[in-house]
């Protein structure tokens, strides 16, 4: 079995919130356990989460309102970009539909990324190393293998594309014979959509595996259940994995209105780190996310709860290394709690799964404790 | 230049002919025209999944002829309000095919009398939106391909910088609107003729669109006339 793990990603805008962290962790996770089982390819593409019009346009705003010249941002923080990133769409700017065409293609050919948001990825990559992450997917850019074009004449072979342009329209995604509405993916002037980009990837590289896990913010789980559709007609076999936001104390609406600064990764590692050390660190913010957020539902973000995981991954550390802080996993324990942390439609291991198993078996056993130091710690 | 006072008085009489007072569709405020929404939601939607001149003008006809009275009547009062959309007819999925009341090889129509009725349609397609201004206008006749007696009629239409929607929201009106009234019969065969501005009208013109000039409210303007 040979899978593909496809994550979204955050445009480099803002500062890491409790939805982007907890994200992070579970797919990091995910794809670290799963990998020492089968082989897994992860495909993350700073293109494709960049040529979204939204974030061209927020880039274009930049360049309008302050300078494309580096040196301004070199030293900017998260926040400073966020609070733009707020003006931004309090605004409601609107970049020309051929700047973002031009934008669009700097990015595709050259790998070419905004200062503001180079600085950004900067930031988070310090942040990421302490979280212990793999931070290379931040970094990744590709090319995408197919032009858009190809990309719709794939889905008209497919059957599922209405195309309009020729009456100066747009083109959708047609799945309306199952019910389900048309969608947009290229606009009236021209403009592709992320959906567009997406597909440009996932259709030339999907039929190489066995199966496709697509993972991404549950708020745009319409969207790639429309990716999926178009990836099983293809022939290739696609799980969804939906991971819900964390609601913030006193925030409505999405990090485009702002109120997330006390939450973010940044003053979080400030706050815990010192104190408990970054073993302690990893491992509590891991269960705090995985066994006590969980992938799935509204639950709000807790700061003294987060508390309480660093204090019991304290402890858990000093139980965890023992006497045998040197001693490495068994290659095949993985294998041998498959069934246990595998959910019953997956190929893939569940992170809460993992923790509860490993936990359970820690006190008892070498094995358990020292694959637990390698994935969590 | 068709001068205000008749364009004023073939605004007037054509609300008066839907039992409508000036009040219901316009205010005219400050020396500039304000359209308002008619009270109402019986209406048409059009279906699109390409554009033929042809095809509109007699799938438009066969709709209209397939109405009963008391839907046309209706209809005409709220000034044939129609919705276009694009989508595939020959897709749309079985439990709302029903609802497509006249079919041609790219367009559907449908019969509307409140918009609950049609909702997963209008929900399932999109709006019809284009860029720039339409390109696709010819000089042409066609046959509206109904029977009974047949004359032929001219239909003028300045289409200067209108989009598709735009375009088709004018043409659509006229040719229901002259269906529904009789200046047009099924059987007719019409001669479409696209000019910049509409500088004046036949004489006893039986029918123009008359709407405020959206370049100029204090204004209104011949979009359409039929003779």
């Amino acid at each position: 079995m040979k899978l593909l793990f496809y994550p979204t990603h955050p445009t480099a805008t803002k500062p890491l919130t409790p939805s982007h962290v907890k994200m992070f962790l579970w797919f990091d996770l995910l794809v670290d356990a799963t990998s020492r089982v089968i082989p897994v390819t992860t495909l993350a593409n700073r293109v494709t989460c960049d040529v979204t019009a939204q974030n061209l346009g927020f880039w274009h705003y930049l360049d309008t309102s302050f300078t494309d010249d580096p040196a301004l941002y070199a030293d900017k923080d998260e926040l400073w970009v966020a609070e733009q990133y707020v003006r931004y769409h309090a605004e409601r700017f609107a970049a020309p539909p051929p700047v973002l065409e031009e934008l669009r293609s700097r990015v595709e050919h050259d790998f070419w990324i905004h200062p503001a948001s180079a600085r950004i990825l900067e930031l988070w990559s310090e942040q990421c190393r302490l979280l212990g992450v793999d931070e290379r997917s931040l970094h990744t850019w590709t090319p995408l293998p197919l032009t858009v074009d190809e990309a719709l004449e794939a889905l008209a072979d497919l059957d599922v594309l209405l195309d309009v342009r020729g009456l100066g329209g747009g083109a959708y995604l047609d799945l309306t014979p199952e019910g389900i509405a048309l969608r947009q993916l290229v606009s009236e002037q021209g403009v592709p959509n992320y959906v567009v980009h997406v597909l440009r990837e996932l259709l030339a590289v999907g039929p190489g595996y066995d199966r496709v896990v697509l993972a991404f913010d549950a708020e745009i789980r319409h969207d790639f259940d429309l990716v999926a559709s178009v990836l099983r007609r293809a022939g290739v076999e696609t799980v969804t994995l939906p991971v819900d936001r964390v609601r913030l104390p006193g925030v409505t609406g999405t990090t485009r209105a702002g109120g997330f600064e006390p939450y973010i990764l940044a003053r979080i590692i400030e706050r815990f780190l010192p104190t408990y050390g970054l073993e302690a660190f990893r491992l509590g913010i891991r269960m705090y996310y995985v066994l006590h957020v969980g992938r799935r539902g509204g639950c709000e973000f807790d700061l003294a709860m987060l508390e309480r995981f660093m204090r019991k991954a304290a402890a858990a550390v000093r139980r965890l290394n023992g006497g045998e802080p040197g001693v490495a996993a068994p290659g095949d324990l993985l294998r041998e709690l498959w069934p246990q942390i595998v959910p019953r439609d997956g190929a893939f291991v569940d992170p809460n799964r993992l923790l509860q198993t490993l936990f359970k078996q820690a006190p008892e056993s070498a094995a358990a404790r020292a694959l637990a130091r390698e994935l969590l710690l | 230049m068709v001068e205000q006072d008749t364009l004023r008085r073939l605004f007037l009489d054509s609300v008066a002919a839907r039992g409508l007072e000036l009040e219901d569709v316009a205010a005219f405020a400050d020396g500039r025209w304000q359209p308002r929404e008619v009270a109402g939601d019986t209406s048409a939607l059009v279906i699109l999944r390409d554009y033929d001149p042809k095809e509109f003008a007699q799938g438009a006809t066969a709709f209209v002829t397939g109405l009963d009275a008391g839907a046309r009547e209706a209809w005409y009062r709220e000034f044939t309000r129609t919705s276009f959309l694009v989508g595939d007819p020959d897709r749309v999925p079985d439990r709302l095919a029903g609802l497509l009341s006249q079919r041609t090889k790219s367009m559907a129509w449908v019969w509307s009398p409140a918009d609950r009725e049609t909702l997963g349609l209008r929900r399932l397609l999109k709006p019809l939106r284009t860029s720039g201004p339409w390109l696709g206008q010819e000089d042409a006749e066609y046959d509206l391909g109904g029977g009974g007696s047949s004359s032929r009629r001219a239909l003028t239409l300045a289409a200067d910088g209108l989009s598709l929607e735009e375009y088709l929201v004018h043409l659509n009106h006229t040719l229901c609107e002259c269906l529904i009234t009789g200046v047009l019969s099924p059987g007719d065969r019409v001669a479409i003729r696209h000019v910049a501005r509409i500088e004046s009208l036949p004489p006893g013109c039986p029918y123009a669109r008359v709407v405020p000039d959206p370049h100029d409210t204090a204004r209104l303007t011949a979009v359409t006339c039929v003779s």
